[in-house]
């Protein structure tokens, strides 16, 4: 006759190994019978089976990253903010170099004007409205009817339907832009430019680029940003991203997937704020970056000054003050002519 | 946190505190999140869900209104959003299917939540054990390694598996043991 055995005379290896699933045929036989011997041996069986199961939920916790998370609920809770750029080829040059310190949303180069209205060929009985800026005018402010605003970089045109009717609120930019879209989750609003498009769902960002050959780039200010690669399958994996805020995504060319990285440049914003800092900056790249922020010229007499690092602040300071800044710093001339300044060193003089 | 501390922190939450919205939502978004992908076996649903959720638990804080707890609340409510979730998906997984019978029978629920109490006393147990043992346990647990992929990862012989899984689970059970009417499946 078998003896009866409780769990403290038991084979707790067995046990663990018949939890674990593990145990042999022969074992798993083992094990059953001595289920069979008392109510109290299958309760025994039946808390540590429970007990395990709470531990792979404890366990399957740490899948989730309550504090990244936590940043993008905030991003849905606020009011979102981006920048986008689209520009044209008259620009290519003034992009190249910007290319090199930027990192903003540049939206790839095509301005054929047949594709230029395809985002709004849906909406196209309804009147439609555009505000233009001039190669010199930033236009700081635009409201739009649904009391989103809008911020124009020079150069760059909106095209926008004086009432947003239907499901969605649709927006056409070419050029560089700022956008502080007002939550709507019941009424998307999307942006397209040339052949990107841009979708904001509630107060998250969408945005869906589809370039033909030039790179886009988003830089997502507040929000929550989808970067849709169009050419790939959109429901292939890698073919979108996700971004929230300080994230820059890249689509190199419309056959890549867009990549997501941190956006390093804290002056991607300052054609509208006007706004700058310079940590250990090269001056040729602090000057490209102040000739694109204040549309002038800037030049160096001796290529080696360029070399020079600049650790600086402006917060909306005229650009006559901040290169008279740079011009006391490190010791050199000044001159400006027709809008073009010169800066050379003393000691050549 | 105790339940009058949390209440008090949900009445934070209802005036607008978002301090408070954090403080909660750090205690429960883990928990939540494994919660739904166990149901709709997609992680990155279920952060989805869950952080949409609590986004709109932000925007109606003022018309928030709790029954019985909050946990049960959060989670009865993130099931129905998983139910919801699984009909537009169409998704099959047995487990999906049982919630949704469930469902349809009016099985209530509310007491099958595990308490978050439950899971800081199952940290501190696990802690406990000796640095191998509770490296072979998680393989186990967390990686579900069989016993001999556990062996050959850490290069000792599957007997040394076999004995150190089999105290680990002795340790909790007796660590644990008081809590075992706690012990609910999710």
């Amino acid at each position: 006759m078998k003896e009866k055995k409780n769990i403290e005379f038991f084979n707790r290896d067995l046990l663990a190994k018949y939890l674990c699933n593990e145990a042999s045929p022969v074992e798993k036989s083992e094990v059953e019978a001595w289920l069979d011997q008392s109510v109290e041996n299958r309760e025994e069986l039946e808390q540590n089976r429970k007990m395990l199961d709470t531990i792979d939920t404890f366990y399957s916790k740490e899948r989730f990253d309550s504090v990244g998370a936590f940043k993008n609920v905030k991003a849905k809770m606020d009011p979102s903010e981006m920048k986008i750029i689209h520009r044209n080829p008259f620009r290519k040059e003034v992009i190249k170099r910007f290319y090199k310190y930027a990192a903003v949303i540049i939206f790839a180069v095509f301005i054929a004007s047949a594709g230029f209205y395809i985002g709004l060929k849906n909406h196209s009985a309804e009147v439609f409205s555009e505000i233009i800026s001039t190669p010199n005018q930033v236009i700081n402010e635009f409201t739009l009817p649904d009391g989103s605003v809008v911020a124009l970089n020079s150069n760059s045109k909106l095209v926008f339907p004086k009432q947003f009717k239907g499901d969605t609120r649709e927006v056409t930019i070419e050029g560089e832009a700022f956008f502080d879209v007002k939550p709507n989750p019941e009424k998307p609003f999307i942006i397209n430019a040339g052949n990107a498009r841009v979708k904001v769902v509630g107060t998250s960002f969408n945005v869906s680029a589809y370039p033909e050959t030039e790179t886009v780039e988003v830089v997502v200010k507040t929000g929550k940003v989808q970067v849709i690669s169009r050419s790939a399958n959109e429901l292939s994996a890698g073919a979108q991203i996700y971004l929230t805020p300080g994230e820059k995504g890249t689509l190199l060319n419309k056959n890549s997937n867009p990549q997501k990285s941190e956006n390093t440049d804290p002056n991607y914003l300052a054609w509208k704020t006007h706004d700058l800092v310079f940590a250990e900056v090269p001056l040729n790249e602090v000057f490209k970056c102040l000739e694109k922020t204040y549309h002038v010229n800037i030049e160096v007499l001796e290529p080696e000054l360029n070399n020079l690092k600049l650790n600086a602040q402006f917060d909306k300071k005229p650009i006559d003050f901040i290169l008279n800044v740079v011009s006391l710093t490190f010791n050199l001339d000044l001159s400006v002519n027709n809008e073009l300044y010169t800066f050379s060193n003393h000691k050549n003089n | 946190m105790n339940q009058s501390e949390e209440f008090k922190l949900f009445e934070r939450l209802k005036n607008g505190d978002e301090k408070a919205f954090e403080i909660l939502f750090h205690k429960y978004y883990s928990y939540l999140c494994s919660f739904a992908s166990k149901i709709i076996s997609d992680d990155p649903a279920a952060e989805e869900i869950v952080q949409d959720f609590f986004v709109k638990i932000w925007e109606k804080r003022n018309q928030l209104k709790i029954e019985t707890s909050l946990k049960n609340y959060l989670f009865r409510s993130v099931k129905n959003l998983c139910i919801n979730y699984i009909q537009h998906n169409k998704i099959k997984s047995r487990y999906a299917q049982n919630v949704i019978s469930n469902q349809e029978n009016h099985f209530s629920d509310d007491d099958s939540f595990p308490e978050i109490e439950l899971f800081e006393k199952i940290e501190e147990s696990i802690n406990s054990l000796p640095e191998k043992r509770k490296e072979i346990f998680r393989l186990s647990r967390q990686d579900g390694l069989k016993y001999h992929e556990i062996a050959d990862k850490l290069n000792i012989s599957v007997k040394t598996v076999e004995t150190q899984i089999s105290l680990a689970l002795k340790t909790l059970r007796d660590k644990l043991k008081n809590y075992s009417t706690f012990f609910k499946f999710f």
